[in-house]
């Protein structure tokens, strides 16, 4: 049983009852491929359940935060993913999730360029979404 | 999805001769009976995760199951030869987030209701009833307690914040509990004040769970009980006690009178202030208690030794 000291003192849910991370990067591997499917209301529910159940797993917020951007939810998406920063600030998927959201909010735009002409360094897919949306933002 | 997969990678040999009539139709056989194995397996791997969102997950992995599967199996078993054997997993425990403290012994676990057992020194029924039974230990009476006083606590700094709410709705900025809260979540914004309705908007969208997970996420776990109680009701109370003090923008919805720092809100955040000050003495009164209890047990038993 969970109890609220336990919350309170920051122990998770997963602890409780012996979830291991391989379990936790399945299940969000899952959720992953219900959001390419398209099924974004599953995802959120399953990614919903994953930050409760471990708050302090980034990559659940992350995710997160880009099912709630594409429904439309933008300030939720963007708590989500400045949640997800505060867990894993040197992530660079996680920073360019942050950057995506910072883009959609108003008057964000200038944070989300620098953060983006920062990611445009790095290798890989990251550094290039990075590159490409820099790019797509114009001078 | 390798781990379901592989797990149910080889199809019954036998279902396929079942009804034995044609090649196709023994296909499918074999292929139904290796898809309930699947199923098999993901209730399995499936009743690992919290109930919350086991349907879901339950869900998604059936369809995706059911859409590779007969691409699937060839190659399930080359990943089965090779897979390395899951590690003995914790023992399963039912989650259910109680108020009531975990208790040290079993007895104290399912004495949600007062014992009924024989031998008392006084009635052991009602609420308190676990205090006049003598079957019950000292430091389960404690837990029980504990988590009676907190719960009754709780209540009523639940009830003294929205009564806080109700009255004094002009958003303004003051100490107490919930200051912490906007706190934590005000860090998140970078000072600015065009950000204040974005994240009220953002606090109100999110449910009661999902908000005390954000708090623990954001390194403030004590605050996430007061999350989970008040759900959306703490969002928009926490977005309204943001004030940028930079911020040029007024916030509306006010009453014609001001109450900057009127008595009674000051009073009402003594009273707030007072209600957590007290279940804090309570913790650390009780915590104390049982620290000393087992010293003096330690102390015992070292002595015997």
């Amino acid at each position: 049983m969970l109890t609220m000291e336990e919350i309170a003192r920051g122990v998770t849910l997963a602890e409780a009852t012996g979830m291991t991370e391989e379990l936790g990067r399945f299940i969000a591997r899952l959720a992953a491929g219900e959001m390419a499917a398209g099924r974004l209301d599953t995802a959120r529910e399953i990614l919903e359940g994953l930050a409760v159940t471990n708050p302090r797993d980034a990559a659940a917020w992350a995710l997160l935060a880009q099912v709630e951007r594409r429904q439309g939810r933008v300030e939720a998406a963007w708590l989500c993913a400045e949640a997800a920063a505060r867990l894993a600030p040197e992530d660079e998927q996680v920073r360019l999730v942050r950057a995506e959201v910072l883009l959609a909010l108003p008057d964000e735009g200038e944070r989300a360029r620098s953060e983006l002409s920062a990611l445009a360094a790095t290798p890989g897919p990251v550094g290039a979404r990075a590159r490409a949306l820099v790019q797509a933002l114009g001078p | 999805m390798s781990e379901v997969s592989s797990a149910a990678g080889t199809p019954a040999p036998t279902a396929a001769c079942i009804d034995g009539s044609t090649p196709q139709a023994a296909a499918r056989s074999a292929a139904s009976a290796a898809l309930a194995l699947a199923y098999a397996d993901i209730d399995r791997l499936v009743d690992k995760v919290p109930e919350m969102f086991r349907g879901k997950i339950r869900e998604a992995l059936r369809r995706r199951v059911a859409t590779a599967w007969t691409f699937q199996v060839a190659r399930s078993k080359a990943a089965a030869a090779g897979y390395a054997k899951p590690s003995a997993s914790a023992a399963r425990k039912t989650v259910a987030v109680q108020a009531r403290p975990k208790s040290a012994t079993t007895t104290a676990a399912s004495a949600g209701a007062p014992a009924a057992t024989a031998a008392t020194t006084g009635s052991t029924r009602g609420e308190w009833g676990f205090l006049n039974d003598a079957h019950t230990s000292i430091e389960d009476k404690l837990f029980l307690f504990m988590s009676k006083v907190q719960k009754k606590n709780d209540d009523v700094l639940a009830a003294k914040m929205r009564e806080y709410r109700d009255q004094f709705v002009d958003k303004k900025s003051g100490g107490g509990l919930l200051a912490s809260v906007a706190s934590a979540v005000k860090s998140v914004v970078p000072g600015s004040g065009v950000l204040l309705d974005a994240l009220e908007q953002g606090l109100k969208s999110l449910g009661g769970p999902l908000l005390g997970a954000l708090v623990s996420a954001l390194g403030l776990p004590q605050l996430a009980p007061l999350a989970l109680k008040l759900g959306a009701d703490a969002g928009a109370f926490v977005a309204s006690q943001i004030d940028s003090k930079s911020s040029s923008t007024s916030t509306t919805s006010a009453s014609a009178d001001e109450k900057t720092g009127s008595p009674d809100e000051k009073l009402a955040m003594l009273e707030l202030q007072r209600l957590v000050e007290k279940q804090n003495q309570m913790f650390n009164c009780i915590s104390n208690i049982l620290r000393n209890l087992h010293e003096t047990g330690m102390n015992t038993i070292g002595n015997i030794r």
